[in-house]
């Protein structure tokens, strides 16, 4: 049994413009020691997703399907309060983007982090103090029990960051969830926060699910990768898998979207288009409309996940890998929309 | 009112064939108070001779000293991390700032010199944030056709070209009635950059045009940009954090820390051979998804030193890698003589002490990595310093100090077409010592 189970979840907002179906039909695993990233582009149901896990959808969004386990425990069955007092912070915590706005900018650094720690263990208020020290020490803030005093304002943007992995790990939670941590950084504090989150993970054998856009990031800190595309899950396999072996038309596409530094103008095959609404997605699978491989049966219903891998999973939902389907045979690695500007502007709009 | 197009057609020959820079830009500097307002900056100081006041004119030094120029047609792109002033400098640039000091020439004129209009008609400005420079109010048609009526276009003229503009960067010509909020962050940039473009410029400045938009739209955005240049033989100054950004669209780029450049080299050559330290780290912090490529290194402790008061020397040191010890030191032995050196400038060494011998001790212990001459300059210099001779104790220390630390490096050229500021690279007559 993995640590965290997620099994067809469902998270809607209903606003007055419609029912936007955030998340729709997501299943993921990790195991314990495990890190899984999970990337898309921005709309695909990412940070949703793991909020979701967390309980932190608020109105007028709701988990309105599916089931998420726990180490067994059904967490969609938890009121807000069991949630709060026996599953947030102390086995699941969260790492936002935003430092600056997660931290409480009255309190000082380590009056913060020594809450987290009296509230959710046995640890005495003393105990609390010098945990606290070890903690931040661990994060690698220099000269940790002068600045344990001071107040967020006090640090950088990364040293903020770096409190709030403290605070995190502050009642050793065994799942760590991190919601594009290092997006807003400068990339040399990032590499900074990347080299981190690998300590961590060595030194407390946490699990991790990660979010971002940034497959670089990804394959710095993470084991397995899940690629979303408007609310669906498109994707699951280990990392170098994916990256060398890309099934789905939408990963193949990210991949060629990607700017990295050791690739120039001509390598670089952007995907056409912009997402389609989450408010009315198209039927069948979501992807068909800048799919360059689509055939007709893609319209029709959801395509289910498909094992391609050989050794270990490799999940693609996309009926390109079901062999009772029959379709022309699509030229997949030409593929690629037309990146024809006057193409790609205009889908989002009709 | 509609010779412009004439005009411009002419200028535009003429600077091929001559082959000028179309910008030019020397010594460029731009400071801001840290306080301002009568009183904001007044001080007590006791010790001052006359009246107990002094004022506190420290600055932060967004911009301090750049040069460079950029050929028509050409991309040049500026990279560097928050804060390192790249944003002001584009700023300073277009006009937005008052320059602390340096010109700017465009086409061979300087900036302040040339009529503002004209200035404004051939240079434009592309922002990050489509969403905040965008009026949410006004049709997006009327957006585009704002600069055409500052240049005195009539109202069919500029309808027809703004509606021209809108499928040049790949939007429709029935979005002319719709408002900015319709719009996805790409489509607003391509809006954006349909506005700077109709009238016609030469240059455009894009500050950060694509951050903050997906990697898929960033990619669309950037061959939009690729396409445009072609088409209109514009000129772009493209100020980015993201390297892989740069690379992906520039001919030459610029690294800036602190104010200033210090490196500048065609784009190629800079992301296969980097001449600075800083250059170096910067490139080895980007993660690259590729796993059979080299994973991130973080080699940059610390952050960046403050803009007002920036390290002495080359601004770098305080985090370089590379930084050059001086000779006979061991990097604990010089750490421990950089402790007594900024004790003795912050003037803190313990008075009561009355042994000069005992201070330098306590200081540099019995660490081997400290050359006999240098612990002999110590001992004098603590003498001094219970004197009371301060300034002289100070200078005798400097007297070893790392040339990282004494000296700013210039930038000088490394190679065809490349410069970079570093002792390194300059040292020993261009003999370059490889970290």
């Amino acid at each position: 049994m993995s640590l965290l189970e997620v099994e067809d979840l469902r998270t809607y907002f209903f606003t007055a413009d419609g029912i936007v179906q955030a998340v729709d039909g997501v299943s993921f695993e990790v195991d314990t020691g495990e890190s899984l990233g999970i990337v898309g582009e921005s709309g695909a149901g990412k940070s949703v997703a793991v909020k979701s896990i967390m309980g932190l959808i608020r109105d007028p969004g709701r988990v309105v399907d599916g089931s998420i386990r726990f180490d067994g425990r059904e967490l969609t069955d938890l009121s807000e309060r069991e949630l709060r007092q026996e599953i947030r912070g102390n086995e699941i915590a969260i790492i936002f983007q935003d430092a600056m706005s997660a931290l409480n900018p009255v309190f000082t650094v380590g009056s913060q982090i020594e809450e987290v720690i009296v509230e959710n263990t046995d640890r005495s208020p003393k105990e609390a103090r010098s945990r606290a020290v070890e903690l931040l020490d661990d994060v690698g803030i220099p000269d940790p029990e002068q600045r344990i005093d001071e107040y967020p304002h006090q640090y950088s943007g990364g040293m903020q960051q770096r409190a709030m992995i403290a605070m995190a790990l502050a009642c050793d939670p065994r799942l760590i969830i991190a919601d594009e941590p290092t997006t807003a950084l400068d990339v040399t504090i990032q590499a900074g926060i990347l080299d981190l989150f690998d300590d961590i993970q060595e030194k407390y054998e946490t699990s991790m699910v990660y979010v971002t856009h940034d497959l670089g990031v990804v394959r710095e800190v993470c084991d397995r990768v899940g690629v979303m595309y408007l609310g669906n899950m498109v994707e699951c396999a280990p990392y170098d898998e994916l990256y060398r072996n890309p099934k789905h038309p939408y990963t193949q596409s990210l991949l060629n979207s990607v700017v990295t530094p050791d690739e120039t103008l001509d390598e670089i095959d952007p995907i056409g288009g912009t997402m389609p609404s989450a408010v009315s997605p198209p039927s069948g699978c979501r992807f068909r409309t800048r799919c360059p491989a689509a055939f007709d049966d893609c319209s029709k219903a959801t395509p289910p996940s498909y094992d391609v891998g050989e050794d270990d999973p490799h999940e693609v939902a996309c009926l390109l890998y079901d062999e009772t389907v029959s379709r022309a045979e699509p030229a997949l690695h030409e593929s690629n929309t037309d990146t024809d500007p006057a193409e790609s502007g205009g889908t989002a709009d009709d | 009112m509609s010779t412009i197009d004439q005009r411009d057609t002419d200028d535009r020959t003429d600077r091929v064939d001559g082959r000028e820079p179309l910008l030019e830009v020397t010594d460029l500097q731009k400071h801001f108070p840290v306080h301002s307002g009568l009183f904001a900056s007044v001080r007590f100081d006791r010790d001052s001779g006359g009246l107990p006041v002094r004022f506190d004119e420290s600055s932060v030094k967004a911009v301090d000293g750049v040069s460079f120029s950029v050929e028509p047609g050409e991309t040049l792109g500026v990279v560097g991390e928050s804060g390192c002033g790249k944003s002001t400098l584009a700023r300073t640039i277009v006009g937005l700032e008052e320059p602390t000091a340096g010109e700017v020439r465009f086409d061979g004129e300087r900036t302040d010199e040339i009529e503002e209009s004209e200035f404004r008609k051939r240079t434009q400005m592309v922002f990050q944030d489509p969403q905040s420079s965008l009026n949410g109010r006004r049709k997006i048609g009327h957006i585009i056709e704002d600069p055409l009526e500052g240049a005195g276009w009539e109202k069919s003229r500029r309808q027809e070209r703004s509606l021209e503009l809108l499928e040049q960067v790949g939007l429709k010509r029935e979005y002319y009635n719709r408002y900015p909020h319709e719009f996805s962050g790409g489509q607003r940039q391509r809006i954006n950059l349909a506005r700077s473009l109709s009238i016609n410029p030469d240059l455009v400045i894009a500050d950060e045009p694509v951050s903050g938009l997906d990697v898929s739209v960033q990619a669309q955005i950037l061959n939009l940009m690729d396409d445009l240049q072609e088409e209109y033989g514009l000129t772009y100054l493209l100020i980015s954090h993201d390297l892989s950004v740069v690379r992906y669209i520039a001919d030459r780029v610029a690294v800036m820390y602190l104010g200033e450049f210090v490196e500048l080299s065609p784009t190629e050559e800079l992301f296969t051979d980097q001449h600075h330290p800083y250059t170096r780290s910067l490139l080895r912090s980007v993660p690259n998804p590729d796993p059979d490529q080299p994973g991130v290194q973080s080699v940059l402790g610390g952050t960046v030193p403050s803009a007002s008061n920036p390290p002495r020397g080359c601004r770098f040191h305080t985090r370089c890698p590379d930084f050059i010890l001086p000779d006979g030191f061991s990097s604990d032995g010089y750490e421990a003589y950089e402790r007594l050196l900024d004790d003795v400038r912050d003037r803190t060494i313990d008075a009561d002490a009355n042994e000069p011998s005992a201070v330098v001790d306590a200081y540099l212990g019995d660490s081997d990595g400290i050359p006999t001459a240098a612990r002999g300059d110590a001992e004098r210099a603590v003498e001094r310093a219970l004197e009371g001779e301060w300034a002289t104790a100070r200078e005798t220390l400097e007297a070893h100090e790392s040339v990282c630390q004494s000296t700013a490096p210039a930038l000088e050229s490394t190679a065809a077409g490349r410069v970079a500021a570093c002792h390194l690279e300059v040292d020993e007559g261009g003999d370059s010592r490889e970290p």
